[in-house]
């Protein structure tokens, strides 16, 4: 009896017989998988839930519709709640690569597999198919079986199967992301330790590429779009914005969140706030496939080096110093980012002097991180003496790469385009402190403790942080390019902004601005900096806040906590999330609600929300209107002022929400008519009658803990949290003022305190007129974070109200 | 028939073999014999398809073993490390084996587990290294091989079984017309079943001729003259080895062994000895550089 059969295809022979024998793998995927799409499953225990509470009127559309719901959340979701089973999945892939690959590590295994009737590249890729094949089928079964389940339940979908075929593919290609990496490291390398290290460099590498080109273009080239990527595995996309986000987020392999996050929220609750007629969402697969396409670029790649692989590397270490020296070269200019990093610290570093720290950390790493590797490989110092050239060849190629990236990068980035070029503009705020404080804050959002700014506002909508959304006048297109090429003349450019505070000292402002220009020819040309002032930008600050979107924007947002879809989901059903409004005028604060609520309240709290929600809809129908104009400037006089106060942290701790929680601050004019109507309503109206004028401001610049406020025992009847304790007693409060208080703890909430003193370089008006200026400029937060007068308001009465001054509007 | 022509293999700056040419042909078994490092297992391997060579060519029936996997399909390679995968049984990488030799029967895999008294069901791993030497050996003879390249492969063995062990391939040569090359240090294992000797000494093969030959071309004369002789009253003869002890000398010569007898005896020795050589000894005499003065070395 002779073997025919099997032997004349020895491809599908090691195919097969490597399936057979590596199934465990597989159905470890497959069991991960399976716990993941539970989730999908778990619709029909809401719909059964639902059904037995009454919870909803028509069972079969809230139920489609949370099914799809869930299912986009695969696709789209940005949270990560399943890092475990995440990593589990990737360090299978690894370890299937191992198993698989090991033979060409060992001495013996590769005298037989080497001298085997097959031909070492199909001998390979039979390999390299059988694990792709196991991985895939752990991934694709269970998915298959929830889909084919919920299609009995629900009925079929074509974008049913599009979200599922999406899921597979990113969950896949995570897989074989790393199954390649090994696979390829394992061709090269002689030791299981250096498959380990270089594997896990190698499966990094994007990572590690994409974080030194986007800080090298950061530091290198004035006007470049590109930061510094913080994230490790965020940036499997490619280069990152300044933000630090993937540009191409689709390609992100490691952040399984993508597809991976389950719902957080209860569902059983959710249930109820489903938004109707849910659509599925339109996967994007471009760069799935195109990375795809590189793995299997890299598994052909991998199959023609066994093809050449010396026999006799197996068992060896430092038998690739190819492979070692991508490591070092990809490590050591990573580590060199770090250091930079560290140096921007400081904020007043120079970029040209942050390039040169690159340079030298760079080179310093590679070539201690060279040296270990090599003497631990080759354990010989004679060797590693006669090596020392390649580290010499290495350092070389990294400056010729550096130099010319940076030359290149700086060439790309110098230009700004002609007006009669462009089509239209758009400007965006990656993380810009400044500008988004001035829009923002001049609306008096924050929240006590961490300040809510426009950028987080507007980009929890859009992604992005634009505050000019293609606009197409040509005379902001111009204003806009002016500003770009002022902008571009500070060439050396520093992390962060010295800005001098109207002569009251230098700040840093580490600001940023993006602009992105689109041309007649259809193309986009992005440019940022990282150096801006108020003057430039208040060059543009009309613009910005008056554009439609920013309102629609804004005004979404305020009426979105109160009456979105499914976001009231989140809000707790007794309604003591959302806490009190207080109307007041300068002669003092009256509630238009009571201020506090007992849990035995809830009614009485649920009604008042209402009241509350009503106000907020109208603010942001005024908004819309243009009669609340978002940078402030009206021409009418303020009648005074809305703003909120907390009493009680917030249930709005859930995804996707912005907390409108403590002094929010909305001027009155007369022609808001949807908030004055509100107003009069529930019978407050009449808050805004016998407006009073300060007899005296006496404001000041906020420069260290020892310029306080003047102290004429006028004190301030509130709740204030305390942020921060001085050595001296003084505290910051969350309005960000200094006073004097003994005895404060930080994060507690003081009352009756005593404002003390005032800074040496304080101005104190009195002159009617002025005052009546000043007093149409002022707000309960800065303009911009560092540019701002805290200004004290003192009334005849006694009273005294506090609030800052914009720098710019205080000549 | 093995062609091997003008052969050479590297280790970065290491020459491990230089220009070796060698033929074996069918039916033959070829005996390769060198000290340690002389270049055994690397030419094997080369011939197996495991190393890549720098130059020359390796070929089977005019085949390149190492670009054709058709060529290696009816090449058996027993190396001196065996590799069977973990847990495995003879069963097992005898399905293994099947995959990728056509040939591969396992009823013959039956019968020389009964002679070798083997359980195929066995795990390879528990096995003594002898018996996972005759295992694999099994296995290889298995595959009904055309070529059979054994290296080091009766270190191990007990008398008994290396006896078999040779009746086998003996026989399996005889009835299929095989070629083999066994590398041993076993000269008396290389003198028993080989037909032809290799030897290398080094990068290359110093000598290469058939068993018998080798025994017929050298002989070793022990003297005893009169008055004392040096190695320069020698010279008429084709040297290998010299050792005077004044009047008595002991000679190894190359060439026609009467001829040299012949002559040996025109130079009038009170006494002269005649000692066939044996394969080891002759080895011994190739590698004369090893042929080190340990007294000197630990005095």
């Amino acid at each position: 009896m002779t073997s025919k059969k099997s032997s004349l295809n020895p491809f599908r022979f090691t195919y097969l017989r490597n399936i057979k024998g590596k199934w465990p793998v597989g159905v470890s995927v497959f069991i991960i998988i399976a716990v993941n799409c539970w989730e999908i499953f778990s619709v029909i225990n809401q719909y059964n839930y639902a059904i037995k509470k009454n919870l909803i009127t028509d069972p079969a559309i809230n139920l489609k519709n949370e099914y799809k719901f869930i299912f986009n959340s695969y696709v789209n979701d940005s949270e990560i709640d399943w890092l475990f089973f995440e990593i589990l999945l990737l360090v299978l892939a690894g370890i299937l690569a191992i198993i698989l690959f090991k033979y060409l590590l060992s001495k013996a295994a590769v005298n037989v597999t080497f001298s085997l009737g097959i031909s070492r590249k199909k001998f390979f890729l039979a390999k390299y198919l059988a694990g792709a094949t196991i991985l895939s089928a752990g991934v694709i079964l269970p998915m298959l079986v929830a889909c084919v389940a919920n299609v009995c339940f629900f009925g079929n979908s074509s974008a049913l199967w599009i979200s599922a075929g999406y899921i597979s593919l990113k969950i896949i290609s995570a897989m074989m992301w790393i199954f390649t990496c090994f696979a390829l490291t394992m061709t090269l390398v002689g030791s299981v330790l250096e498959t380990f290290i270089m594997g896990a460099v190698v499966t990094l590498s994007p990572a590690f590429i994409s974080r030194i080109c986007s800080a090298l273009t950061a530091i290198s080239a004035n006007g470049s779009p590109y930061s510094f990527n913080t994230g490790l595995f965020s940036c499997f996309g490619g280069l990152v914005d300044m933000k630090g986000e993937p540009i191409n987020t689709d390609i992100t392999i490691l952040d399984f969140s993508k597809y991976l996050t389950p719902m957080s929220a209860d569902l059983n609750e959710s249930v109820l706030y489903l938004p109707k007629n849910v659509a599925y969402d339109r996967p994007y697969v471009f760069f799935s496939l195109v990375f795809l396409g590189t793995i299997i670029a890299l598994a052909v790649l991998s199959a023609l080096i066994v093809a050449k692989r010396p026999a006799e590397k197996a068992g060896f270490m430092g038998t690739s110093p190819v492979l070692q020296g991508f490591c070092v070269l990809t490590v050591g200019p990573w580590l060199g980012t770090l250091c930079v990093e560290i140096a921007k610290e400081g904020n007043l570093t120079t970029y040209r002097l942050l390039f040169v720290t690159f340079i030298i950390a760079s080179l310093i790493i590679m070539a201690v991180g060279y040296s270990v590797v090599d003497l631990i490989c080759i354990r010989s110092f004679k060797k590693y003496r006669s090596r020392i050239k390649y580290l010499l060849i290495e350092c070389a190629i990294f400056a010729v790469l550096v130099g010319a990236f940076a030359t290149v990068a700086n060439i790309r980035y110098a230009t700004v385009p002609k007006t009669e070029d462009v089509k239209s503009v758009s400007v965006s705020i990656p993380d810009a402190y400044a500008y988004s404080d001035m829009s923002y804050m001049r609306m008096g959002f924050y929240d006590g403790s961490n300040e809510i700014r426009l950028d987080e506002l507007l980009s929890s909508e859009t992604n992005e942080n634009v505050l000019i959304e293609d606009i197409t006048d040509s005379n902001v297109i111009d204003k806009i390019i002016a500003m770009n090429k002022e902008l571009k003349k500070r060439n050396n450019q520093k992390a962060g902004n010295v800005y001098n505070v109207s002569g009251f000292g230098n700040r840093v402002i580490p600001s940023r601005i993006m602009i992105i220009y689109t041309l007649r020819n259809g193309k986009q040309v992005k440019r940022a900096y990282n150096r801006m002032t108020d003057e430039m930008l208040m060059t543009v600050s009309d613009e910005i806040l008056n554009t439609e979107q920013a309102r629609k924007t804004v005004a979404y947002r305020l009426r979105s906590n109160v009456t979105r879809g499914y976001d009231i989901a989140y809000v707790s059903p007794n309604g003591s999330s959302f806490t009190l409004s207080k109307a007041f005028s300068h002669n003092g604060m009256t509630p238009i609600k009571p201020g506090y609520y007992s849990e035995g309240e809830e009614e009485a709290i649920v009604s008042e929300n209402k009241a509350q929600n009503e106000l907020y809809n109208a603010i942001a129908l005024d908004i819309l209107d243009g009669t609340l104009p978002l940078n402030m400037k009206s021409d009418e006089e303020i009648m005074g002022y809305i703003y909120n106060t907390s009493m009680e942290e917030t249930d709005l701790d859930e995804i996707d929400m912005i907390p409108l929680d403590t002094s929010s601050l909305f001027p009155v004019y007369p022609s808001m008519k949807n908030t004055l109507a509100v107003l009069e309503k529930y019978g407050e109206k009449d808050v805004f009658e016998n407006t009073a004028h300060p007899v005296r401001i006496t404001y000041t610049t906020y420069n260290s803990d020892t310029d306080f406020m003047d102290s004429e025992n006028a004190g301030m009847v509130g709740s204030m949290r305390v942020d921060k304790v001085g050595k001296n007693g003084e505290i910051v409060l969350s309005d960000g003022v200094v006073y004097q208080y003994d005895g404060a703890f930080e994060g507690e909430y003081v009352h009756d305190y005593k404002v003390i003193k005032m800074g040496e370089k304080t101005v104190t008006v009195t002159d009617p007129e002025e005052i009546a200026e000043i007093e149409k400029t002022v707000c309960l937060r800065s303009l911009t974070r560092y540019g701002g007068y805290y200004a004290r308001m003192d009334y005849e009465d006694g009273s005294a109200v506090f609030c800052y001054i914009p720098s710019y509007n205080l000549k | 028939m093995i062609s091997i022509d003008r052969v050479t293999k590297k280790y970065g700056d290491f020459t491990a073999i230089e220009n070796l040419s060698m033929q074996v042909p069918e039916g033959s078994i070829y005996g390769l014999v060198g000290y340690n490092g002389a270049g055994k297992t690397t030419l094997l391997k080369s011939v197996a398809g495991v190393y890549g060579i720098c130059s020359g060519s390796i070929t089977v029936n005019g085949k390149n073993t190492f670009t054709s996997p058709e060529i290696r399909q009816k090449m058996f390679y027993v190396p001196d490390e065996i590799y069977f995968e973990p847990f495995s049984t003879i069963e097992k990488m005898a399905k293994l084996y099947a995959g990728y030799y056509p040939g591969f029967s396992f009823s013959t895999m039956d019968k020389l587990c009964g002679v070798f008294k083997l359980d195929k069901k066995a795990k390879l791993n528990s096995f003594s290294k002898g018996m996972q030497r005759q295992a694999e050996m099994i296995l290889g003879m298995s595959t009904m091989p055309d070529v059979l390249l054994l290296d080091e492969s009766f270190d191990g063995l007990d008398p008994q079984k290396r006896n078999l062990m040779n009746g086998m391939i003996v026989d399996y040569v005889a009835e299929r017309n095989c070629s083999v090359i066994i590398s041993s240090h076993n000269l008396h294992e290389i003198s028993d079943i080989c037909d032809r000797v290799a030897l290398i000494n080094g990068k290359n093969i110093v000598l290469d001729c058939s068993v018998d030959d080798v025994s017929a071309n050298r002989c070793k004369f022990r003297l005893a003259f009169a008055e004392e002789k040096t190695q320069a009253d020698f010279s008429g003869f084709d040297i290998k080895k010299f050792k005077g002890d004044g009047k008595i000398v002991t000679l190894s010569l190359r060439g026609n062994e009467e001829e040299n007898e012949e002559k040996l005896r025109q130079m009038n020795p009170l006494l002269l000895e005649k000692f066939p050589l044996t394969l080891e000894e002759i080895f011994l005499e190739e590698m004369e550089d090893s042929d080190y003065d340990f007294k000197e070395i630990f005095s």
